[in-house]
């Protein structure tokens, strides 16, 4: 019987990049916090809004994002988009993902050797 | 109740840097609106602040940086430096404070006093030791002391001895601190002609010892004292112990109780008040301290001295073949 505990704590240890990763995916167009999050559990991407507005946050630090304040509805909303150097990224750790789950793959196929 | 998701921010803003606290701000406060419908109930902003987690969690994110005092890096080597300074400050405090206070004219020594005192030595003295370290240690990480330079094998410590019994560092260090403080307490006492454990009962002030004597011990006391401290230097310098630690701590206890048995043979060594002192008090009691009057004392004294010299000489033997017959059996 695996300890569940330890198990969830190895599997948020495993997710915790691919985190960046699903954020930046989504922000090809400018999408606001809470849209971005739903979009994400919508696609049954597992993240809490304690762990994605901060994300968001820092990658606008990191110049990965841009920000911007949209004042003309009711409510004002803040839209981050990927930015030019944030682009360039994304498609780095995209190719670096698939990479990584290439050999992820081959090492399990040769433990059952 | 309606302030519930200011309050949820202001939670989380305040233990955030001044500098992001707006923006964070409106941020969250944008984001909260969105995941509550248009007319939130109670309940509904309940719900929400809820599954938002605690605000210190929140802010624990927001933060660039993680904020320890001393990072886990150096934390292991912070203990390790921390532990012995404090205890050698702290007996050291302890035993100064102690002393500084006796020193006074007249002051009483009973066990309430010497307790109290060298309780609050003791404490000061290692709240200033702990205070002091971490301050140092916090502000040479801060300044790039720690950070992690490439590493090469000559930065690998050497083996310590590992065969043999140990001798407590700290144990060693605080005796030559406190050998150096009343060595030096006591010749300057001496030279200063300052009284030198008054019996101060009622109406009585009495010095036990002569002055001459006195001036006479100071080559004795000095050269025990330096030889004192040339011990402790062998001792730290072994660190464990072995034929030469155990040889010249025999030699030490051999010299210095040699020194102490000489000098409480001179005749004028005792004052005469004391003496007689001791004669009208005495001498109506128990047979043993009637002997003080008539020069026993020196006797009681010296065979004290010596029987303790002989356990600390036998100690060392024992420690020494100890470890020999460790490392026979190793």
């Amino acid at each position: 019987m695996p300890d569940n505990e330890l198990l969830q704590g190895l599997i948020t240890e495993l997710r915790r990049g691919a985190l960046t990763l699903a954020a930046l995916s989504c922000l090809s167009k400018p999408r606001y916090g809470y849209s971005l999050l739903q979009s994400l559990d919508e696609k049954r991407i597992r993240i809490e809004a304690n762990t994605l507005y901060p994300l968001l946050r820092r990658l606008e630090t990191q110049g990965l994002l841009i920000s911007d304040w949209d004042t003309t509805e009711s409510r004002p909303r803040k839209y981050y988009a990927l930015s030019e150097s944030g682009r360039e990224l994304y498609a780095e750790l995209k190719k670096e993902w698939r990479n990584m789950g290439r050999e992820m793959e081959r090492l399990f196929e040769e433990e059952t050797e | 109740m309606n302030d519930l998701v200011e309050r949820y921010i202001y939670d989380v803003t305040r233990r955030l840097p001044e500098a992001e606290r707006d923006e964070v701000r409106r941020e969250l406060k944008a984001n909260i609106a969105d995941m509550l419908p248009e007319n939130p109930r109670e309940q509904d902003i309940i719900n929400v602040l809820t599954s938002l987690g605690t605000p210190s969690k929140m802010a624990e994110q927001y933060r660039q940086k993680q904020s320890y005092l001393i990072s886990p890096a150096i934390f292991d080597y912070y203990i390790s430096v921390l532990k012995p300074v404090v205890i050698v400050v702290a007996l050291i405090c302890g035993v100064v404070a102690l002393t500084s206070d006796i020193l006074q004219f007249g002051q009483t020594v009973d066990a309430a006093m010497v307790i109290s005192n060298f309780t609050q030595g003791m404490i000061d003295g290692a709240i200033q030791a702990v205070f002091l370290v971490t301050l140092g240690f916090v502000i040479a990480e801060r300044s790039g002391a720690y950070k992690s330079k490439a590493w090469t094998v000559d930065r690998l410590p050497k083996l310590p001895n590992s065969s043999g019994v140990a001798i407590p560092r700290v144990g060693t260090i605080v005796g030559m601190v406190l050998t150096m403080f009343f060595t030096g307490i006591i010749i300057t006492m001496i030279t200063r002609n300052e009284p030198m454990m008054i019996f101060a009962l009622g109406r009585e002030i009495i010095y036990p010892f002569t002055n001459e004597a006195l001036i006479r011990c100071i080559p004795y006391i000095f050269a025990t004292g330096c030889m004192s401290l040339a011990v402790g230097g062998v001792k730290l310098y072994y660190a464990r112990w072995s034929m030469p630690v155990c040889a010249v701590n025999l030699a030490y206890n051999v010299v210095w109780v040699s020194i102490a048995v000489y000098i409480l043979q001179w005749p004028d060594l005792l004052s005469p008040e004391f003496l007689e002192f001791a004669q009208r008090t005495f001498t109506a009691d128990a047979d043993i301290l009637s002997h003080i009057s008539d020069g026993g004392a020196g006797l009681f004294l010296s065979i004290f001295l010596i029987v303790i010299a002989v356990i600390d000489s036998a100690a060392g033997i024992w420690n020494t073949f100890k470890g020999a017959r460790a490392k026979n059996n190793a």
